[in-house]
């Protein structure tokens, strides 16, 4: 709309985005500022400044080893869930077969279906099938997860590339896979960055699946978070929690500078 | 004219080649229901034109697919149709046998399990009214922003919910505890004199979920507001028609679709969350998600945990129904699907 | 199986060629034979098949029925890398990632020819269609004539056997098209290349071609040279389709030698029968003359025109300065408002402004 500047709706409604932001990012700031502080209890505002925290949490070998299986199984994850779900997508894409839309609807249901439901589901069948709580037993529970997002992100990706392109590789004596690997993949190729970032993202950040399928014994970081939190409001926690926050942060920038925000969105 | 450019380029062999018998079988299988594999001479006609080794072509999707399909029909239909059948299984105690509807008279005959599933849809619904009410102008603004600053409005939108909700949960368990800051502003405000109790409490759930759901409302509606062509509120404005109602009169019921689907998007994922329940409500505030927890994890009810998560997954499937129905009808998936 | 008699000296030959989709024909029993060095053009309206029938020669559409041979091999069912084809495509499909040089060579890879060659053919093929210094632009930083002739440039490159054009002018505007149009002649002429140029303009396949082949509805019309298909439509909507004419409905009312004579709301009307009526039509048998506009003079109703037959009277209604020519829209009498015996006049263009040449009626 075009109001002048200090119109009031237009100050009203800056006021009120205002307030909105401050509400969606008033627990990362809580967590972000409260770990700085030197008391025992967590407060916010923080009571004195130290890093205490900090070193302490850096010090922790379970955090450090909690950290590690976290990224691993992100990292899988992500590869595994970009090839699958960018597999799918072309098909959905390129191809017209019996079933598509329920097909596609099938793959993207993970978005909007309670994970929870998923969990137990998949606790009761491994249990049942005697698989063993082990870190391949979550990632191909995230797998579940995160590929939706990788179908979503590529699908309009692909449909943003001509299929004459592909057409005219093909012309030219390019066989059909070639021609998908010379022609189609690098057109492609932030959405599958895009998709893969994603991916781990939702795997790193997974709690649900993890609380009821992650090994005792080698819990990801964002269930030590999980459980440490029910027992109380531990500084250590947030430094952690706190440095997640910054990693998420530097992935965020990251890739909005690759890749734009716009495909984030 | 040169003969030696024939196409000689053998090296890029048709994918399907590469496929053992097995799986291939498989998938015939799979779609002889479509009427296509009793012609092997008379290739069918699949309106396909991407190419590849006539006759086959239809099958190229289906190997694509595969890994993708084995995925969801392994750990995501299996599992969850097993879990379905639990739910009509007896209760391990009681020595019955065969299938039986007892688990849902439990849930539908005991105030107990009728209220946690009253409390959850309250919930539900108060979250969505929230995210609603402050996600609108939010995403209106977004919308209507011509700044570089709007890239990093967009930034810390969507950052949020990339950051893991149960760091944003520890946040509000900071936020919310009887002598935390919204607790000490309020007194210092004079607003109330005694701490109000929102940890562990209903309320506070609420607060903490319309946080952590906020983006996905913003998300939803800034695509379609910003769909709606800005002429429209310009000629509004110049027929005499204030910002107000504009906003009434022309954006709202043009952005209506997305506030129903970012409605039913919001709902269905707060009825189903289940790690801020669990860290601000804490077992004091009995939600489905935290009532399913307990039946499996503490009780060992498998039977009565899968009937929990068979209402409720009802009741988020006829919300995705609803949400999908919306989205073909507005024609646009890309306008409504948020991030 | 087709026999050598019909595939000998023929570069290209469609045998009966069909496509259904579901349950619509996009392309009915079309049969053609190109020579080597020949342009064919295929022509008609959006949906007549035509592009559809490019696409079953590129290997993307696989035919229902029929075949396809080129140079004397059955290419029905083979893969598109696996043929000898080249297309040039209507939005010219340039790979965006890729260099003006690496387009161009992109069918010289695939081909495995050494690198040194494909550098000294890609830069002739950039010289002749005078695109050198652009090899490492993309195709965003170019014109969209410049982009047009490197999807040439490409699809020329391999040399090969048939060369096919889907539209390939339709993009640019129209001061270009014509140019560009004599230049890709120019070229297929003096490379001796056969190729086959779809497109929906009657005057680019006038312009460019050897033979027209005019589709209708998946069918073929008519095949034959720009004179034949102008001069001597072989069915009313070839008739129509190329070029301006002057449809007079109406019903035979008899024939002499070659010409046919018909009773129209305009009056007694002679014309010659057209090819595909070979045999002298019926008495009263609905037929139509049609007449192109430079056939027809325009004068006043009160100037002695010397003829008897052919004249048709009218009122304009409309005239349209263009020109080399002026567009008149006459709305003729009604067949009772004037006698057989009188002097009728057919009225159009002439140079000379017309607006008041009936003015008498």
């Amino acid at each position: 709309m075009t109001l002048r500047a200090w119109h009031p709706f237009r100050l009203a409604l800056g006021l009120i985005s205002a307030v909105g932001y401050l509400f969606l990012l008033a627990p990362i700031i809580v967590i972000a500022g409260a770990s700085f502080g030197s008391t025992q209890f967590l407060v916010f505002p923080p009571q004195g400044f130290s890093l205490r925290w900090y070193e302490e949490a850096l010090g922790r070998a379970d955090f450090w080893s909690g950290f590690q299986i976290s990224v691993l199984i992100a990292l899988v994850a992500a590869v595994l869930s970009t090839i699958i779900g960018a597999l799918a997508a072309v098909a959905v894409v390129r191809h017209r077969f019996f079933g598509r839309d329920l097909i596609l609807a099938l793959f993207l249901s993970p978005l909007i279906l309670p994970s929870l439901v998923l969990a137990v589901a998949l606790l009761l069948m491994f249990s049942a099938a005697r698989i063993d709580p082990s870190p391949e037993r979550l990632i191909a529970a995230h797998l579940v997860l995160c590929v939706p997002y990788v179908i979503r992100t590529l699908i309009p990706v692909l449909q943003r590339v001509d299929p004459s392109l592909e057409e005219a590789a093909q012309n030219l004596g390019a066989s059909s896979l070639a021609a998908f690997w010379l022609v189609t993949l690098p057109q492609i190729r932030p959405g599958l960055v895009a998709g893969a970032f994603f991916a781990f993202i939702i795997s790193f950040d997974e709690v649900v699946l993890g609380v009821f399928l992650a090994p005792a014994r080698q819990p990801t970081l964002p269930i030590q978070i999980y459980s440490a939190v029910q027992f109380g409001l531990d500084p250590t926690v947030a430094a952690v929690s706190t440095l997640l926050i910054v990693l998420t942060l530097v992935l965020v920038v990251v890739s909005e500078a690759l890749l734009g925000v716009r495909r984030l969105g | 004219m040169d003969r030696a450019m024939e196409p000689r380029d053998r090296a890029g062999v048709s994918p399907l080649s590469s496929f053992d018998g097995g799986q291939t079988a498989e998938v015939l299988d799979r779609s002889s229901a479509d009427g296509h594999q009793s012609l092997p001479t008379a290739p069918p006609v699949t309106g396909d034109e991407a190419g590849g080794s006539p006759g086959t072509a239809w099958l190229t999707p289906w190997v694509l697919m595969l890994p993708a399909l084995l995925l969801f029909f392994l750990l995501f239909v299996l599992p969850q149709a097993r879990l379905l059948g639990y739910s009509f299984e007896p209760d391990p105690q009681s020595a019955a046998t065969g299938l039986t509807l007892e688990n849902y008279g439990r849930l539908f005959g005991d105030m107990h399990y009728l209220g946690i599933l009253g409390r959850t849809l309250w919930m539900g619904l108060l979250v969505t009214v929230i995210t609603l009410v402050l996600g609108y102008p939010m995403a209106y603004w977004l919308a209507r922003l011509e700044t570089r600053w709007k890239t990093v409005l967009l930034v810390l939108t969507i950052f949020p919910l990339l950051t893991s909700a149960v760091v944003r949960s520890f946040g509000w368990m900071v936020l919310l505890y009887r002598t935390g800051v919204v607790n000490q502003s309020l007194q210092r405000l004079g607003i109330v004199d005694a701490p109000l109790p929102l940890m562990y409490t209903l309320s506070g759930v609420v607060i903490a979920l319309a946080e952590v759901l906020m983006p996905f409302m913003v998300l939803t509606l800034y695509g379609v507001i910003r769909g709606i062509d800005r002429n429209l509120e310009e000629a509004a404005m110049d027929l005499g028609a204030g910002p107000l109602s504009t906003i009434y009169r022309v954006t709202l019921p043009l952005s209506a679709g997305g506030v129903l689907a970012g409605s039913l998007l919001v709902f269905s994922l707060a009825i189903s969350s289940f790690v801020t329940p669990s860290l601000v409500g804490g077992p004091r505030v009995q939600l489905m998600a935290t009532a399913i927890q307990e039946q499996t994890v503490s009780l060992l009810n498998w039977q009565f945990a899968a009937t929990l998560s068979a209402v409720l997954l009802a009741v988020v499937l006829v919300l995705a129904l609803a949400y999908s129905r919306l989205v073909e009808r507005s024609g646009d998936r890309s306008a409504v699907v948020p991030v | 199986m087709l026999g050598d008699s019909r595939t000998e000296g023929a570069e290209l030959v469609l045998d009966q060629l069909r496509k259904a989709y579901d349950r619509t024909l996009a392309v009915e029993d079309v049969g053609l034979q190109v020579r080597r060095g020949e342009l064919v053009s295929l022509l008609g309206p959006s949906g007549c098949g035509k592009t559809t029938t490019l696409r079953m020669i590129a290997g993307f559409v696989e035919p229902t029925s029929g075949s396809i041979w080129i140079r004397g091999r059955d290419v029905t069912r083979l893969e598109p890398y696996k043929r000898d084809t080249a297309m040039v495509f209507q939005n010219y499909a340039l790979f965006p990632h890729l260099t003006v040089f690496d387009n161009v060579a992109f069918g010289l890879r695939r081909r495995r020819m050494p690198s040194p060659n494909i550098r000294s053919r890609v830069g002739e093929m950039l010289e002749l269609l005078e695109l050198g210094g652009l090899e490492r632009r993309y195709p965003r930083q170019l014109s969209g004539g410049q982009q047009q002739r490197v999807a040439v440039a490409r699809a020329l490159v391999v040399s090969p056997s048939v060369m096919l054009l889907d539209e390939p002018l339709s993009n640019l505007d129209a001061k270009l098209r014509a140019g560009t149009r004599v230049e890709l002649r120019r070229l297929q002429q003096e490379l001796g290349l056969t190729a086959i140029f779809v497109t929906h303009d009657q005057e680019e396949a006038m312009a460019i071609s050897d033979r027209i082949v005019v589709m209708n509805r998946g069918r073929i019309e008519q095949v034959g040279s720009a004179r034949d298909v102008y001069l001597a439509p072989a069915t009313q909507f070839v008739a129509n389709f190329i070029g301006a004419s002057n449809t007079f409905s109406g019903t035979v009312a008899g024939a002499e030698g070659d010409s046919v004579v018909l009773h129209t709301p305009m009056g007694t009307l002679r014309g010659p029968r057209a090819g595909s009526a070979n045999k002298t039509p019926a008495a009263d048998a609905p037929a139509s003359l049609i007449v192109r506009p430079e056939e027809i003079r325009v004068s006043s109703p009160d100037v002695e025109t010397g003829l008897d037959t052919n004249v048709v009277r009218g009122v304009v209604q409309v005239s349209s300065y263009l020109g080399a020519t002026v567009d008149l829209s006459v709305r003729g009498a009604t067949a009772r408002s004037f006698s057989r015996a009188e002097p009728i006049m057919l009225l159009a263009c002439t140079r000379s402004e017309p607006t008041s040449a009936c003015a008498g009626l």
